[in-house]
Order: structure tokens, then C-alpha cells, then sequence
């Protein structure tokens, strides 16, 4: 797993972070650190990350290592993921104003928009480190979204509560909107079939709408510690807007894991 | 009661319009000067905006992969043959305005263009030409092919009532048969009836003018009305007898009326110079749609945009509902792309040959021959085409047969603008009720009898121009759920 920290990151924050993971049987992570290309004193920061990783190894019995790169933070990171064939990216998400966010954008949101490896968001640990209790399965039933299954499936060790949550657009007319609601109910079982071996209880939701939005009062309904979700091919417009997962994943307050 | 509250609040909010005109024309006047004037200023720019969107719009859809789907399911055929089609497509669209109008725009933009191009000059006619039929081609239609288009798809090919608010279902859901779809067929029914009863006002009004002009008959309120009677006598037993036996009928002998009408003054008329106009500001017009379409003139002559090129936007939009819904009833049958390119080129390039002959006629009496016909024009709309078939032989047949033409015309508009509000009405029976198709058909008249009498029948027409507003969102919308839906059905 690749764990990608900026030196201004809350130190405790980081090992906590650590720890949360162990959870998840994440067996081994490097830590990248990118620095901007042509910085000089790169030996400096090269202790200080190193130091850090000690520290962390000590603190959590980690098979861990250190790596420090030039560059565009969110393309190395990306490419790093991609050339070391990582199985998962986890970004500790820093709480950015609607304004930077907005107008720079995030290195968050930069990584979900180019990466090809899953992604976890990780946001609020200092509060929920011990646990996640009630995780949102967000789908369309599209291929995409069936490659989160076995994500799925294994977070059903971690936490108790699976919400499968469906966002989709009203049919044309009356007929169509009556299957398409028979469609649903009837992709909701099958699905429900399938994970009933993983978890405790599992709910189903379904809104109409924007599926941002829809996503994000769904979450607030079942109070929500985890989103998950499948990411798709990017049409032109989705480059130029931003897809559902970015957007969700800089409006949510809780962690996201996007599985492209 | 439930299945009326459109038909009643409708009912109800037109006859306070005519109370008002009735008791206090001044203040229907002012309040209607005062919105319209507001809304051309500050929202002038949206229409001229959307009226390009549309337009663009209308050739993606034409073009695009939805392009072969049947309005109407696979295997049906269209219900009218072509020409019965294009004749009712022409006379509901256009017809009137254009006899109105053919002469008497051209004429006005030569005289009067914007700041920037030389008053009753060469440049001025092309001008005139030009943006004649930029405000009389392509955009306007398609505008109402995107109200008749959205319409006709979610009505045969989604099984939906024909009513407006049925093409927000994507949006809406079932609340299209609540307060909201109400409110939209409301808005619907309103601006078809405020503009119908304008152009039958303003239309009787030609007809008496020309009456005056031909056999001296006084020009009065009294003669007005009893045309305006006539007239209603007439569209209220086409409209009772059917589509099919009435309006097309109708529609037919208007084509074959303007089509002998336009033949003959193309023969006596200067032709090739008539020619000349033709492709000259066919060509004009063509390589300047792009510029047109988004030129308003700010630092040229932005007064001229408002009071001509932003007033008939708004016009066109207000008067789209009537038109739409009409458009869709006959276009049953055809393609996406049939729909669109027959509705969209065929009215147009007939319209382009209108203004060509009748205007490019009249440009050649005012810069060759040294008539003085322009200042006719600004001075009184509705007789300058007589007095230019008054200098030609057989002027008076000519007139004759234009009367006849305005006469059917109004008729046509107002035959099916009835049988559009009885199915507005209806919940969009196909087969509006008689009674309904008799009480709009009366309602339309008197109120344009009683605000001809009282002065207020502009205020009306400024009413109607207010509606465009909201029904520019409203087609924006219509845009976004048809594409949404066709997208669906290609999945």
C-alpha cells in the first residue's frame, strides 16, 4: 500500500492513520513523500521522512518503507502506484476551504481523477480510529461498480452495517419508470443475496438525482463512516466537470474508498 | 373539477384580462409596457441566445445518432401526405404575419436599419433582405420544433398525454398531473390564447384596411368586428368538423391561394431582379447565420436589436406552445430527422421566396422606379401591400386575392390555436370536446373584439411577449428531457 504524507501533516495523525490501517490486513506501506522538482536541500527532508518511518515502525510493528520523489505530487503519486503495482493508495485527507478547494483543487483530487488503483480517503481518523460501523455500497449495477464487490465482501470483517445505495434517473414515462423501479428491486435482492455471507444487516437506498447529492444525504441518513464505489470511464464532459467520485469525495466528511 | 383546474383557472385568468381591459385599459397598458419593456432590456440577450441554442440543438438531433427514431412507434407511416403537411405547417407557423409583413418589414429595415448602416440605401435594402429572413427562417422554426419535437416524442412515442407538461416527466414524475404540470399548461394555454387573439386582432384590422383601400369602406371599430365575427363564424365550423376535413382543407386552398398569389407577382413583378434578391440574400443569409445568430448590436444600433430581432424572439417563444402542440398533431408518423429537416428547410426557404418576391418587389419600386412605398410602410403596416399591388396591372384582383388569403388565414391560425386550447384543456384529448373547442374559439374573439374597442389589444401582445420569458426556461428544460430520454431509449 502506498501512503503518500506531506511533512506538515500531523505527525500523531499519521501513526494513528497506520494504526486504522492495520485493520484492514494491510501488510506492508511505503511511505512517498514528492517534493517540487529542483528543491535543492533534498537530503533534509530525505532524514525527516526517514526518521518519521522509524518511528512509525517502532509505534506499530509495520514492515515499512521510505521514498522521496520529484515532481507533480498527485502524477508521481499516481505513477508510483501504477509502476510498483500497489494495491491500494491511502490519503489522509487535510481539510481544505471550499475556496482553495475550488480554484486549486486537491492532490485528492488530482490522484482519484488519474489513478487506475483503488483509493482510500481517509478523513476524520483522529475521531474514528477504533472503528468503521456502517459502510455505503454506492452502485449503478454498471461494471464498474462490480468491480467494488470484493472490497465489499472483505469490509464485511471490519465493519457491521452495509448500505447499498442506488442513485438513478427517472424513466422517460410513467411505463418505463415502472420497470426501471422492478429493474432495481430486483438487481437490490441479487446484490443482497450475494453479501448476506459478509455482513450483519444490509439495507438498501435508492434516490433520484443528482447522484452526488443523492449520495451525500444518503451517507448522513445512515450516518455513515465509509463510501464506496466503482469509478467508470471518463467521457469528455465528466473530464471537464469533475465525475460523481471527485465531487464526493471533496464534499463528504467521511472517508471514501473509489475503486477505479 | 380535477380534470379542469387547467381549462378553469385558464378561463379565469383571461376573462380578468378582458375585465381589465374593459375597465381600465390605460393601466393594462402601462403595467404591460412597463414588463415588457423590463424584460426586453435586461433578458433581450436570453433569447437571442437560446433562440441560437435551439437552432443548434435542432441540427444535432437532425444529425445525430437519434436521428432515425419514429415519432410515433416503428412501424407507423405519417398520417398527412406532404403537401397537406407543409401547407398546415406554413399556415399555422407563419401564414398571416407573412402577408402582413412580407412588404412592410423590408421596407421598415430599409428605411430605418441600425446606426451603423446608411438610412434608404443599397446596403440598407440588402440589409433589410437579410435579416427579413433571419427573423422569419430558420430559428423561429426552430423554436417550435423544439416545443412540437419534445411533444410529439413523449406523446406517441412514450404514450403520454399531448399536453406540455407531459415532457417534464424525466424532471417532474408525477407531479406533472399536480400543481407544477398544471401551472406549465396554464402558462401554455395563456400565451396561446393572448397571442391568437393579438394576431386575429391586428389580422381583421389588415382585412378592414384593405377593404378601405379597395371599395372605400370605412375603416371602423364597428366594420372590425363584424369581420372578427365573420372570421369566428368560420374557424368555429372548421374546428368543429375535424383536423383533417377542416383545417387541412383549409390549409390546402391557403397554399394553393399564396402559391398562385406569389407565381403571379413573381411573373408581373420585376422577376430577375426578384431572382437576384433571392440568392443574394439567400447567400447573404446563409454565410451570416453565424453572425446573425449571435450579432445584437451593442455598439451599433442596440435599439433596433431590441424593438425588432429581440421582439420577435419573444413572439416566436410566446407563440410556440400553439404552434408546437399543432405541429406535433400532424407530424405523427415521420422520423427525427424527417420532422426536423421538413420542418425546419421547407417553411423556411418558402417564407425566403415570400419575402423576396413581395419585398424585393417593393425595394424595386422605392430605388428604381422612384416610388415612394417605404414611408407607407412605417407609417401604416397594414396597407402598404395593397398600395404596392396598386402599381401593378390587375392590382385590384391582386388585392382581392390577398384579402381572401388573409381572411383564410386567420381562420387556419385561429381553427387551430381552438382545437390547441381544447386540447391543452382536455388533458390533451386528440378529439378536444366541441364545447370547450366552442368556448376558446368565443373566448378568443371577444377578447380580441373587446380590446380592439378598448385600446388595449398591443397591451395584449406585450402580454404574450412577457410569457416568452419563463417558456425560454421552460424550452431549455424541454431540451435537456428529451435528449435525457432519447439517450434512454438508445441505451
Amino acid at each position: 500500500m502506498l501512503f503518500p504524507l506531506t511533512l506538515t501533516l500531523d505527525f500523531k495523525q499519521i501513526v494513528e492513520g497506520a494504526i486504522f490501517l492495520k485493520k484492514l490486513n494491510i501488510q506492508k506501506f511505503d511511505f512517498m513523500h514528492v517534493v517540487s522538482s529542483g528543491l535543492i536541500n533534498t537530503d533534509t527532508f530525505q532524514d525527516v521522512l526517514q526518521n518519521a518511518v522509524e518511528i512509525i515502525k517502532q509505534k506499530t510493528g509495520y514492515d515499512a518503507s521510505a521514498r522521496m520523489v520529484e515532481g507533480h505530487a498527485a502524477s508521481m503519486i499516481v505513477y508510483t502506484a501504477k509502476d510498483h503495482d500497489y494495491n491500494l493508495i491511502f490519503i489522509p485527507a487535510q481539510n481544505k476551504s471550499i475556496m482553495t478547494r475550488t480554484f486549486l483543487g486537491s492532490t485528492a483530487s488530482d490522484v482519484i481523477r488519474m489513478t487506475d488503483t483503488p483509493t482510500l480517503i481517509y478523513k476524520n481518523y483522529s475521531d474514528k480510529t477504533t472503528y468503521w460501523q456502517t459502510v455505503v455500497y454506492a452502485t449503478d449495477f454498471k461494471v464498474a461498480a462490480t468491480r467494488a464487490v470484493p472490497y465489499i465482501e472483505f469490509l464485511g470483517q471490519v465493519a457491521s452495517k452495509l448500505v447499498i445505495l442506488h442513485v438513478g434517473t427517472r424513466a422517460a414515462d410513467p411505463g418505463s419508470e415502472n420497470k426501471r423501479i422492478d429493474y432495481i428491486k430486483e438487481k437490490f435482492k441479487d446484490l443482497k443475496r450475494d453479501l448476506e455471507p459478509y455482513w450483519r444487516e444490509i439495507f438498501t437506498f435508492t434516490g433520484l438525482g443528482s447522484p452526488a447529492g443523492e449520495i451525500r444525504s444518503g451517507m448522513e441518513k445512515f450516518n455513515a463512516d465509509l463510501l464506496v464505489m466503482g469509478r467508470g470511464n471518463k467521457t469528455i464532459l465528466k473530464k471537464l466537470i469533475g465525475s460523481t467520485a471527485e465531487r464526493v469525495a471533496n464534499s463528504l466528511e467521511t472517508s471514501v474508498l473509489l475503486i477505479p | 373539477m380535477k380534470n379542469n383546474v387547467v381549462f378553469i383557472f385558464s378561463l379565469i385568468i383571461v376573462l380578468f384580462f378582458v375585465l381589465l381591459g374593459i375597465l381600465n385599459a390605460e393601466l393594462l397598458d402601462n403595467v404591460s409596457n412597463t414588463l415588457h419593456a423590463s424584460i426586453i432590456d435586461n433578458f433581450g440577450w436570453i433569447y437571442h441566445l437560446a433562440i441560437f441554442v435551439f437552432f443548434i440543438f435542432c441540427i444535432y438531433l437532425a444529425f445525430g445518432r437519434y436521428g432515425n427514431l419514429k415519432l410515433g412507434e416503428d412501424h407507423e407511416k405519417p398520417q398527412y401526405s406532404y403537401f397537406g403537411w407543409f401547407s398546415m405547417l406554413f399556415a399555422a407557423g407563419m401564414g398571416i404575419g407573412l402577408v402582413f409583413w412580407g412588404v412592410a418589414e423590408p421596407l421598415s429595415h430599409y428605411l430605418h436599419p441600425p446606426a451603423h448602416i446608411a438610412e434608404a440605401s443599397g446596403d440598407a435594402a440588402a440589409f433589410a433582405m437579410r435579416y427579413s429572413f433571419f427573423h422569419w427562417g430558420l430559428q423561429p422554426w426552430a423554436v417550435y420544433i423544439i416545443m412540437s419535437l419534445s411533444l410529439a416524442y413523449f406523446s406517441y412515442r412514450r404514450k403520454m398525454p399531448p399536453v406540455i407538461s407531459s415532457c417534464f416527466y424525466p424532471i417532474l414524475g408525477k407531479r406533472i398531473y399536480q400543481t407544477p404540470g398544471h401551472i406549465i399548461n396554464t402558462l401554455a394555454v395563456l400565451a396561446t390564447i393572448f397571442g391568437v387573439a393579438t394576431s386575429l386582432g391586428l389580422g381583421a384590422m389588415q382585412i378592414g384596411a384593405g377593404l378601405n383601400f379597395l371599395y372605400g369602406l370605412t375603416n371602423s371599430i364597428e366594420i372590425i368586428i363584424l369581420i372578427i365575427a365573420v372570421v369566428t363564424v368560420f374557424f368555429l365550423f372548421s374546428s368543429l368538423i375535424g383536423v383533417t376535413k377542416g383545417i387541412q382543407t383549409l390549409s390546402k386552398l391557403n397554399m394553393l391561394l399564396a402559391f398562385i398569389l406569389l407565381l403571379f407577382m413573381l411573373m408581373i413583378g420585376p422577376t430577375a431582379y426578384i431572382i437576384n434578391v433571392f440568392i443574394s440574400s439567400l447567400g447573404e443569409y446563409v454565410s451570416g447565420l453565424l453572425e446573425m445568430g449571435l450579432q445584437t448590436y451593442p455598439f451599433q444600433g442596440y435599439d433596433w436589436t431590441k424593438s425588432w430581432t429581440m421582439f420577435y424572439w419573444a413572439w416566436w417563444i410566446s407563440w410556440s406552445p400553439f404552434v408546437g402542440l399543432f405541429v406535433a398533431r400532424i407530424s405523427r408518423g415521420r422520423t427525427i430527422k424527417e420532422f426536423i429537416l421538413g420542418t425546419l428547410l421547407v417553411p423556411s426557404l418558402l417564407t425566403f421566396f415570400w419575402f423576396s418576391v413581395f419585398g424585393g418587389t417593393a425595394l424595386h419600386l422605392e430605388l428604381e422606379q422612384g416610388v415612394n412605398i417605404a414611408h407607407i410602410a412605417v407609417n401604416d403596416v397594414s396597407t402598404v401591400l395593397f398600395y404596392m399591388f396598386a402599381s401593378f396591372p390587375l392590382g385590384n384582383v391582386l388585392s382581392i386575392v390577398a384579402v381572401v388569403l388573409l381572411f383564410i388565414f386567420i381562420i387556419t391560425s385561429a381553427d387551430s390555436a381552438t382545437f390547441v386550447l381544447g386540447m391543452m384543456t382536455s388533458n390533451g384529448n386528440l378529439n378536444p370536446p366541441a364545447n370547450k373547442k366552442i368556448i376558446w374559439g368565443l373566448t378568443q374573439s371577444s377578447l380580441a373584439a373587446v380590446l380592439l374597442v378598448s385600446g388595449g389589444l398591443v397591451a395584449l401582445q406585450q402580454m404574450a411577449i412577457a410569457a416568452a420569458l419563463p417558456f425560454t426556461l421552460i424550452m431549455f428544460l424541454m431540451c435537456h428531457t428529451l435528449l435525457r430520454a432519447l439517450r434512454d431509449e438508445i441505451k
